[in-house]
């Protein structure tokens, strides 16, 4: 992984059973571009986001995409949609905390690996806590190639995923500001659980 | 060397234990995907020590179904779930 090249923050809000649910990724840009946040929100939406809500109840929604330079205070993007979840065929949709879990791996020993949650399965695609073949052929399996791939701006491999390593300031962990005190790992692959997962931060009364 | 596809069957093979321990039925279709992504990633010889590069398909495909269902079953009959 460079250490010369900036790094961005990308959160996309979602709401989905009056819970409002969050993913959080990292990206570094590509060698030698100059390419903003902005081009970022729009990378997610274009690359990454159609197979993401495609495993998703409808009732869940995509809110807002934000991105922001980690360095540098002053480069941030959104975009405020209303995208839903498009997952067919299916009525009863799972709670909020429970999620299909990613785990992002890492290229060397600086980081501990990465972990991803996604919301809003369905009662259908699941059996006694396992999710069928199906739904993890279909949808997990796509999603996981994408979460270690890069994203694209046009053409151009333009935002390659990374795991930063947060700071132990006192007592609690900040992300770092600077490139000179970051620690960027790369993620070499995206593994999946075959077993529904819980995120108990989306749970009532528990987080945001 | 990171070879993609292991360490995902090594985490499927963990997560059939757990669902054997539970003892309730698994998806009908949960053995034959797991099959279908080791054979698409060709990550069978790393799993069963017999299969080498030069073992027919069939053959591969026969022998990961079996460890799998065998990883099932074994947990099964450990009777670890809890009362």
């Amino acid at each position: 992984v460079a250490t010369d090249r900036n790094v961005y923050e990308l959160i996309d809000e979602q709401l989905f059973a009056s819970e409002k649910v969050k993913n959080v990724y990292y990206f570094q840009i590509g060698p030698a571009l100059s390419l903003t946040a902005a081009d970022l929100v729009d990378s997610y939406q274009s690359d990454f986001l159609t197979t993401l809500r495609a495993c998703q109840h409808p009732s869940l929604v995509h809110t807002r995409i934000f991105a922001r330079n980690l360095f540098d205070p002053a480069e941030f993007a959104e975009d405020l949609i209303s995208l839903a979840g498009t997952l067919t065929g299916t009525t009863d949709e799972l709670p909020p905390f429970v999620a299909a879990g990613f785990t992002l791996e890492r290229e060397t020993g600086a980081t501990r690996n990465g972990k991803k949650r996604v919301a809003a399965g369905s009662e259908a695609h699941q059996d006694w806590g396992a999710w069928s073949g199906a739904f993890l052929s279909t949808f997990l399996d796509p999603i996981a190639v994408l979460l270690s791939d890069s994203l694209l701006s046009g053409v151009t491999q333009a935002f390659f995923p990374v795991i930063v390593k947060r700071i132990l300031e006192g007592e609690k962990y900040r992300l770092p500001e600077n490139l000179a005190e970051a620690t960027v790992n790369g993620v070499v692959d995206a593994i999946y659980s075959s077993l529904l997962t819980t995120q108990n931060s989306r749970k009532y009364t528990v987080g945001e | 060397m990171y070879r993609k596809g292991e360490k995902q069957m090594r985490l499927f093979l963990r997560e059939l234990e757990v669902l054997g321990r539970r003892g309730k039925p698994v998806p009908g279709d949960l053995l034959d995907f797991m099959v279908d992504y080791a054979m698409r990633r060709g990550v069978v010889d790393s799993l069963i020590p017999s299969v080498d590069f030069g073992t027919p398909v069939l053959e591969q495909e026969a022998a990961i179904k079996a460890l799998l269902q065998r990883t099932l079953r074994r947990s099964g009959e450990d009777g670890g779930q809890s009362s």
